[in-house]
């Protein structure tokens, strides 16, 4: 197929491998940096862990007031986490309607 | 095979469209990679196999990029900010040449600090600042700013998405600043690369000299058409161009780098720089062009090639356009994997592809006795290119501006030549503006002559009864099978074409 020479082959194996080392080093350093980080944020961007999240966190979804984000960490007490997001309708206040504007902005991790 | 990079270039495409529609780890992609260059290495005597894992490894390692850049560091901005915001302060540098409308001004910063909770924290990522009110500020600046920081809207038009367009820049957030300049202070300057800097500086000083000498109808159309800045070009004839499908003269692109690197050689053959050197600070000089001029992907495509090109002329070997083609793809979309889904990516790289492949063929009906005569070779040359351009984009075209214009064909074979004088005499303008800008008002004159004609030629052909027709929205299905059907009649079928391909 290709009409390499070896020494041409060697070139481009060589160049793939770097490349891959390159990202593997790059992942790491994104992955692991020690960087101060606000709340729970998954690499999901954006999305807030239902799980994990403190009261600030929960106040920044739009929707979501004191009240609201006070029952929801009392709910997650007491049953020991969410086990799907869905489980928010059965917190009062929560209606359909709101429960479709914020059920994006949050993952279960 | 002569064309290797071709091969290897398409799988490693095929790897990012795999990797952006399945969800598939990054690890796994990152694990999988080593494995086949394994095996790469184990053949690499055996010719087949050997190919076989390349591109195995290839196209999993285009997957990786890919999957990599969508994780996000943990000091990145976007993950450092909630979704609703108040005030918040960030330190960062200006990455870009800010481009300035009627009461605002924008530009992309890249983040250093942001204050959170009373604590800084360092931190990375582009931000887009739009700033209210008349504000000075030049790529370099270290700026402090106080503003709302929110994610980019999703909205839609005719398939154009806002959120995504600005992902596939690695911009995930808005930093809006109202009227009070006391929310903007300016901590440092010239921060930045020299080369943008000094690349930056030539664009203001070029831009000047064709807003100071041209009335604002032509000096808009120019400022787009050499220096790509299409914020002051008129609306309507941004509209008149793409139906008559000729927008592409005011995206820099092959045909401009060409013509410039033309006069460039010209000047340097008569200042008497000998011929190997020449080539050698051509290609320099379009570096400086391609940044002056933004460095958007199709103007990155065509300074690789023509790279490419002069640097073959100064080995004196060969060039094969389809490998120089393919490297230009590959440093694009290993640099941002997303490019690959772009508009102006998929255009680019599709034109000068169909133009390669398809104008031979085109060129190839037409009775060999006809060749013998000048003027009808060059008219048959340019109504192959267009028409070979024409029917590799007519889909996209069609997908993405929901236009079909049969008057393109006519439009570039006569607007497509015409451009060599505007694109000259609009850098003679602004060479002249800078060095003697006593010749200026000459120069000026001609060049409100030309864009006029060009105006008018270009309003005249669209107004031809059946020029272009606005179509409903298509599926992208119809797309694909479109070029199905054209590979299969271009390569497959008998229609006896007296010469197979470029080579």
């Amino acid at each position: 197929m290709f009409n390499l020479t070896q020494q041409e082959r060697q070139v481009i194996l060589f160049l793939i491998i770097v490349a891959l080392v390159g990202a593997g080093i790059n992942f790491l350093s994104k992955k692991y940096a020690p960087v101060k980080v606000l709340g729970s944020f998954t690499e999901d961007i954006g999305k807030i862990d239902l799980n994990k999240a403190d009261r600030d966190l929960l106040m920044s979804i739009p929707g979501l007031g004191e009240k609201l984000t006070q029952r929801i960490i009392k709910y997650r007490e007491q049953q020991a986490g969410f086990k799907e997001i869905e489980e928010l309708k059965s917190i009062k206040g929560i209606t359909d309607y709101k429960y479709e504007r914020i059920k994006n902005y949050l993952i279960l991790k | 095979m002569k064309r290797p990079l071709v091969s290897l270039c398409i799988a490693f495409c095929l790897g990012i469209i795999t990797a952006a529609y399945l969800k598939i780890p990054f690890l796994i992609f990152y694990l999988v990679t080593p494995l086949f260059l394994i095996f790469s290495i184990v053949f690499i005597k055996q010719s087949t196999k050997f190919s076989i894992f390349l591109l195995c490894a290839v196209f999993s390692l285009g997957a990786t990029l890919l999957r990599n850049s969508q994780i996000l560091p943990n000091c990145h901005i976007a993950k450092l900010v909630p979704y609703k915001s108040e005030s918040s302060f960030l330190i960062g540098v200006i990455d870009n040449d800010p481009a300035y409308q009627d009461k605002s001004v924008s530009f992309i910063l890249k983040a250093e600090k942001l204050k959170i909770n009373e604590t800084w924290a360092k931190s990375c990522g582009r931000v887009l600042i739009k700033v209210l009110g008349k504000n000075e500020f030049s790529y370099g600046d270290r700026l402090f700013l106080e503003g709302k920081l929110y994610r980019p809207f999703s909205f839609s038009k005719s398939g154009f998405n806002y959120k995504v367009y600005l992902k596939h820049q690695n911009i995930y957030l808005i930093l809006s600043i109202k009227k009070d300049s006391s929310m903007v202070k300016q901590l440092d300057k010239n921060v930045g690369n020299p080369l943008k800097s000094f690349a930056f500086q030539m664009r203001h000083k070029m831009k000047d000299a064709i807003v100071k000498n041209l009335s604002c109808f032509s000096a808009g159309i120019l400022n787009a058409i050499i220096l790509g800045e299409r914020q002051n070009l008129p609306p309507y004839v941004r509209d008149t161009l793409v139906y008559s499908g000729t927008v592409h003269i005011i995206a820099i692109s092959g045909l401009h780098l060409g013509i410039v690197a033309f006069i460039i050689l010209l000047i340097l053959k008569i200042i008497r720089i000998p011929r190997k050197p020449r080539y050698i600070l051509t290609i320099l000089l379009l570096i400086i062009y391609c940044i002056l001029t933004g460095a958007n992907t199709p103007v990155i495509r065509a300074t690789i090639m023509a790279a490419m090109l002069l640097f073959s002329y100064f080995l004196e070997r060969e060039v094969n356009i389809y490998n120089s083609l393919s490297l230009a793809a590959l440093i694009i979309v290993v640099i941002n994997p997303w490019q690959l889904f772009e508009v102006s990516f998929q255009l680019s790289f599709l034109s000068v592809v169909s133009i390669v492949w398809l104008s031979p063929k085109i060129k190839s009906l037409f009775p060999a006795r006809l060749d013998k005569i000048p003027w009808l070779r060059f008219l048959i040359s340019i109504f192959s290119v267009s028409f070979s351009a024409w029917l590799g984009l007519l889909p996209l075209i069609a997908y993405y501006f929901r236009v079909l214009s049969p008057i393109t064909i006519l439009a570039n074979m006569i607007i497509v030549p015409y451009m060599t004088v505007i694109v000259a005499s609009g850098f003679s303008l602004a060479l002249v503006g800078i060095l003697i800008p006593s010749l200026t008002s000459i120069f000026a004159a001609s060049n409100e002559l030309f864009i006029l004609i060009l105006f008018k030629i270009n309003s005249s052909l669209i107004a031809i009864p059946g020029a272009y027709f606005k179509l409903p929205s298509i599926s992208f299905m119809y797309v694909l099978l479109y070029y199905i059907l054209l590979i299969s009649i271009f390569n497959f079928s008998k229609i006896p074409f007296r010469i197979n391909c470029l080579k």
